[in-house]
């Protein structure tokens, strides 16, 4: 058995049926890391210690006859702006480059429970900025599938590890697509969830009004098992939903006959790859062909989504990022003079390009003058964005559309210009200001073999229906194969 | 910022009035006043970053500038899309993190009080 291929259900019947034991399982993860990390670059911070421990305890505990849950022993690898206690945790900055968090995220307290095991912390774009992850003050990742191309971002490292066999499953966060687009990047499924059905608790804030945690996994049962153990209500969390967690996993082969799927014609407009275009269209297909009808709508407020996701988001991450001044932990400038030295300096000097970028932008939407024509504007557009979902899933059960409008791009090639990366998230960004969930799974590969991802977005706490056509669709193109 | 025997009111609102003024001149040339920003931003920046953040600035603005164009007459804003109000837990006191726990992560720490650099002269 190749240890580091399978699937996380399937390692779990493994361990649980004692056919390996989870030290075997974390050692072969470990070697793996070993051997790919100098041409992948996934992860900023290797447990490997931690790792092999929390392994031996489980083993520990089976032999005494314990019953585990279905992901005690899995390895896995968790996204550096989650944090893990004991564990450096940098969000890649050099503002958190020293930082340990004395608490664990609630998703961390939650896979804990589950006596999860952790390989390491996951490269990012700085603070969740970004969509390539090239941002990261550390260190770029490369695309597994073509080392000279992005992983996506921000959540790549995350994407990169899983598509590589260097985590069995790994955790991202998504403010405007950071799950879902390296998820199609790198070939492997993410699930953004609704606002507010996984707690936020521990997540480093980007936007909080946009931020959720999701899993990032092989299939998508896989991704059903994860969700199923990090949702749920906690009251630290002020914006978490008091509903119960739910067990998205059952149902899970209940099919798609009948549903009826909506495809956005404002998501084919200028600008897509014809490739991208053509393997939704196919999925469109095979989704009719099991059952499913699907229809063109029209969702205008869509081409406005982009424009205000980057005036809401940034000016939610000037809020958010005013935290970090140098003075009760982070990075702080030597030799300041004075309280006004100490900010501008430490601020500075401890944030990248696009983490300023993003901050000035949101300053500037949010200050006197400016504030009703850009921010509160930006406000309004949101709830035409929100209503227009709110009339498709009136009548449709889904949508289907693109995730991004091409695929890998090679590094550097758009880090000259932000606004021509910022245009990548054009497909994502709606989701986030609507609050819904969105699962990302590969529909197909354009002629350089490189993955293309569609995007099934559904009304808010709709995560179950969502795998189950995630699911479907799975098997019915495995099945192809 | 200098005040110059000026009241905090007044000075208070100089700054408005300016920034009104300003406001209105810089819609005109969608010219964005980077030190100004930056100054809210508690950014220092050189003048070459100055340069270019103007530059990025003001695309990234001229691009979503579109929405001005959409009609949200009575629209009201969406501040975040739960319908969820006033989430309050109980005014009671709960165990917290420990001090020296907390203070492990500060830049300088002298008696169980953060060092910073004088505030005021």
């Amino acid at each position: 058995m190749n240890i580091t291929e399978m699937p996380v259900w399937e390692l779990s019947r493994a361990l649980q049926g004692k056919e390996l034991s989870a030290v075997e399982a974390a050692s072969a993860y470990l070697d793996e890391i070993s051997a790919k990390e100098k041409d992948i670059g996934a992860y900023l911070t290797v447990t490997e210690e931690g790792a092999l421990s929390t392994a031996a305890q489980v083993d520990k505990k089976r032999t005494q006859g314990e019953k585990l849950p279905p992901l005690a022993g899995v390895p896995m690898g968790i996204k550096d702006n989650i944090c893990v206690r004991g564990v450096r945790t940098t969000c890649a900055s050099r503002m958190l480059e020293n930082f340990v968090p004395p608490y664990d995220a609630h998703v961390v307290e939650r896979l804990a429970e589950h006596d999860y095991v952790l390989l390491g912390k996951t490269n990012l774009d700085e603070f969740a900025m970004g969509s390539s992850t090239e941002n990261s003050f550390f260190q770029p990742t490369h695309n597994p599938r073509d080392l000279s191309r992005v992983p996506g971002g921000s959540s790549g490292g995350s994407a990169a590890a899983v598509a590589a066999g260097e985590a069995a499953y790994a955790l991202g966060s998504d403010t405007g697509g950071s799950i879902r687009q390296p998820a199609a990047f790198c070939g492997v499924v993410g699930m953004k969830p609704t606002y507010g059905a996984v707690s936020r608790y521990g997540l480093v804030a980007f936007a909080s009004s946009f931020d959720q945690i999701g899993p990032l996994t092989r299939d998508v049962r896989d991704n059903a098992l994860v969700l199923s153990a990090i949702a749920g209500y906690d009251r630290r969390d002020s914006t978490s939903v008091d509903r119960a967690g739910g067990d998205f996993l059952s149902g899970i082969e209940a099919g798609v006959q009948g549903k009826k799927i909506a495809l956005p014609r404002e998501y084919f407009g200028e600008g897509i790859d014809p490739q991208v275009a053509l393997a939704i269209e196919g999925a469109a297909r095979r989704f009719a062909g099991l059952g499913a009808q699907v229809e063109e709508v029209s969702m205008e407020s869509l081409p406005h989504a982009l424009p205000a996701y980057y005036i809401l988001s940034s000016a939610e991450a000037s809020s958010n990022l005013a935290r970090f001044d140098g003075v009760k932990y982070g990075f702080r400038a030597k030799g300041c003079r004075g309280v006004e030295e100490l900010y501008l300096r430490s601020r500075s000097e401890g944030f990248g390009r696009e983490v300023k970028r993003r901050i000035m932008l949101g300053s500037f939407v949010l200050s006197a003058g400016y504030y009703d024509a850009y921010y509160k504007k930006a406000q309004q557009v949101r709830t035409l964005i929100v209503e227009d979902f709110k009339r498709v899933f009136r009548g449709y059960d889904f949508i289907l559309g693109p995730v991004a409008p091409t695929t890998a791009y090679r590094m550097g090639e758009k880090t000259r210009d932000p606004l021509s990366m910022y245009l990548g998230d054009v497909y994502t960004v709606p989701v986030n200001i609507a609050g819904l969930p969105a699962l990302s799974l590969p529909c197909g590969a354009n002629e350089d073999g490189l993955p293309i991802g569609m995007q099934l977005i559904g009304p808010a706490f709709s995560e179950g229906m969502l795998y189950q056509a995630g699911y479907a669709f799975e098997t019915s193109a495995k099945g192809d194969a | 910022m200098e005040r110059d025997g000026e009241t905090f009111a007044e000075d208070r609102a100089e700054r408005a009035a300016y920034a009104t003024d300003r406001a209105e001149a810089e819609r005109k040339t969608r010219d964005i006043d980077v030190d100004h920003v930056a100054n809210l931003s508690k950014l220092r920046l050189t003048p070459r970053e100055k340069e270019e953040m103007k530059r990025e600035l003001s695309a990234i603005i001229a691009f979503a500038d579109e929405l001005s164009a959409i009609d949200t007459e009575g629209v009201e804003p969406t501040a975040h899309v739960l319908p969820l109000q006033n989430v309050w837990r109980e005014d009671e006191v709960r165990p917290g993190i420990e001090r020296e726990t907390l203070l492990e992560n500060a830049p300088a720490v002298r008696d169980g009080c953060i060092l910073v650099p004088k505030v005021m002269e």
